[in-house]
């Protein structure tokens, strides 16, 4: 039943997530084409210079792109779940409510994670080539804490399509886009890195904001 | 599971309402800057503080120390520019006021020029994650001008120093040695702790690094013709360094500043490595934004931490330096500041302008708060009397601590 729910989620979302992965793809080839291009006109020397002395990473074109795929696969996965009115009949499906609902997250995070794997892979190899390794991972840190925003945009999407009343969408759009934020305040490399243990485990949290819409919906809370 | 995930959802909201709500009314009622200009005057021996505060006139006072307390005699802009004239002596040579001496010295534009002295020093810049390699300037450069750096190094797990060049991102292979053996003879202790210098082609010379070893010594390091040149700089009475800092300006004398471990400030004379403490009290540079301006006659220090602004200047004395005159200054604090304190029990903030870090802390706690918020939790059980529960019970009481923050989301988040 697991699988065939994961699956069913899946072909929801093909369409977006592949469109998303090209849009990842083409984002990162942009992005090292910017680094080529100033290593080109400048020399390799200047990219290290700009990196080491103006805290520059040269990847600003990836840093909101995380947040638009979480909220692109949410609404592809999620809000056909109420405008069509599915939910109702998932939720008779002779499955345990809390475990369908957490392993249609799963698969929706799991979609995230892997386009964001693929963009921070082609991203790294090409940085490991051109710098050393330190400031290879001092770039790949410095990505991380957009990615989880890109995963909080998926589970506040999740959630907000999940509701049944737009009062209560209402706010936890506003309190989606006060948490995402959060992750975009400081633009130094490598700032997050203390609290990135702490993001995870509150990404982890977030997850019970679908299940508590999905609740409220059974409880008959709908407009 | 359902009362988890709800509680989850409230913790959210106040999170969110603790940082957006203080956030938002610092937006709506911003500061003014309006913080003095301090100068000490060679002249007279007096603090010189011009003001300027929006839509106000500009106004320069002398700072008298009088018996009861200091005040202040309002100057004009000329006589401002007389008894400064470190700073405004362009304006004084225009008009044919400069004076050939000042206290004994001999006072031209060259004199002026080449002991002009600036250094910033922001807690932003010390507090922040490095990634771990560092650029290498030639110091004797074949040409006259200096060049862009063209390696970079960082230290080995081994305890060594590895020179990588930038072009093809590779070992250069015997720098790096050659850098050990000489930085290990002279007695650094790997790896370094704090490592300062000025890296860019745009100055008049360069000194390479201040470099404190893991043992808090202080070392100079730089590359003459790609060779190492390592000295050792003696703290006085076993000061142990903690951070440095490399100045290169017009005024060659001066090598940098260093603070040690116990918060004094010490400066680092080229001539012989001597390093002498400056009487400007306790230093924090991780916490406290430094100025220091030099000039022929004296160094005025400025150290800017929480609203209050230590203005210090200090002289050079045979044996060293000696304060010639200190003035605090300390921000008065706006009323929408003030209100603030009544309105919010605390901020929740994730960025600071004391370091380049982003994570959650708690500041600006206000007991203050305390009348509102009870005021709010009363509200609450009154609001939501008709059918009172566990969850508004716990709502007054996280309002009691929370105020605003919680009373907005246990009376919009109601099922």
């Amino acid at each position: 039943m697991t699988k065939a729910i994961f699956f069913k989620e899946l072909i929801k979302t093909r369409r977006v997530f592949w469109v998303s992965l090209l849009v990842a793809i083409i984002f990162a080839i942009y992005a090292i084409m910017c680094i080529r291009r100033v290593g080109t006109s400048h020399g390799v020397e200047h990219i290290w210079l700009i990196m080491l002395m103006k805290d520059q990473t040269f990847i600003d074109a990836i840093k909101y792109l995380p947040p638009v795929i979480g909220l692109a696969i949410g609404i592809a996965q999620m809000s056909p779940e109420t405008q069509q009115k599915r939910l109702k009949l998932t939720l008779h499906l002779p499955y345990p409510q809390n475990k369908l609902i957490f392993t249609m997250i799963c698969a929706g995070m799991v979609q995230c994670i892997f386009i964001f794997l693929i963009q921070a892979f082609i991203i790294g190899i090409y940085y490991y080539g051109v710098v050393t390794p330190e400031m290879a991972s001092h770039v790949m840190l410095t990505t991380l804490p957009w990615y989880i925003a890109g995963l909080n945009a998926y589970l506040f999407t999740s959630a907000i399509c999940l509701e049944g009343t737009w009062r209560r969408r209402i706010i936890l759009s506003l309190i989606a886009i006060g948490v995402i934020s959060v992750y975009y305040m400081q633009s130094v490399p490598q700032a997050y890195n203390g609290m990135i243990f702490g993001a995870v485990i509150f990404t982890i949290l977030l997850i019970l904001l679908s299940l508590y819409s999905v609740n409220r919906f059974k409880e008959g809370l709908i407009d | 599971m359902k009362n988890f995930s709800k509680i989850v959802l409230y913790i959210v909201a106040i999170a969110v309402l603790s940082w957006f709500l203080p956030w938002i009314y610092a937006l709506m009622f911003p500061a003014p800057s309006g913080e003095p200009f301090c100068s000490f005057s060679p002249v007279n021996g007096k603090w010189i503080i011009s003001q300027s505060s929006p839509g106000e006139k500009p106004r320069i006072m002398i700072l008298e120390n009088e018996t009861d307390g200091p005040t202040t005699t309002i100057i004009t802009r000329d006589e401002r520019d007389s008894l400064v004239p470190q700073l405004f002596y362009k304006e004084l040579l225009a008009h044919d006021r400069l004076p050939d001496t000042i206290n004994g010295k001999v006072v031209n534009a060259h004199e002026l020029r080449s002991h002009e002295l600036m250094f910033t020093s922001s807690p932003r810049d010390i507090v922040k994650r490095t990634p771990g390699v560092w650029m290498m300037m030639e110091s004797m450069p074949v040409r006259v001008e200096l060049s862009d750096p063209t390696e970079v190094f960082r230290f080995t797990k081994k305890g060594g120093i590895e020179f990588v060049d930038m072009a093809t991102n590779s070992v250069v292979p015997d720098r790096g040695k050659r850098f050990t053996e000489t930085m290990e003879q002279r007695g650094f202790v790997f790896p370094a702790i704090d490592l300062s210098a000025n890296i860019t082609s745009r100055k008049q010379y360069d000194e390479g690094y201040l470099m404190i070893d893991s043992e808090g010594k202080l070392f100079h390091v730089k590359q003459r013709a790609g060779r190492p040149y390592v000295a050792s700089i003696s703290m006085p009475d076993g000061a142990v360094a903690e951070k440095a800092f490399i100045l290169e300006e017009s005024d060659r004398s001066i090598l940098g500043f260093v603070a040690d471990t116990d918060d004094n400030l010490y400066i680092i004379e080229k001539d012989g490595y001597r390093v002498y403490p400056l009487p400007v009290g306790k230093v924090n540079p991780s916490k406290e934004n430094m100025m220091c301006m030099g000039n022929l006659f004296n160094l005025t220090f400025r150290f800017t931490n929480n609203g209050v602004s230590r203005w210090r200047a200090v002289e050079r004395t045979d044996n060293g330096y000696q304060l010639a005159g200190s003035y605090d200054y300390q921000k008065p604090r706006m009323a929408t500041a003030k209100i603030a304190d009544y309105l919010f029990p605390y901020t929740l903030a994730f960025v600071s302008n004391s370091d380049s870090l982003a994570y959650p802390r708690f500041v600006n706690i206000s007991w203050y708060a305390i009348y509102l918020n009870l005021l709010l939790a009363l509200m609450l059980l009154f609001v939501q009397r008709k059918d009172r529960n566990s969850w508004t019970y716990a709502g007054a009481a996280v309002t009691v601590f929370c105020g605003i923050f919680s009373f907005i989301p246990f009376i919009l988040l109601k099922d």
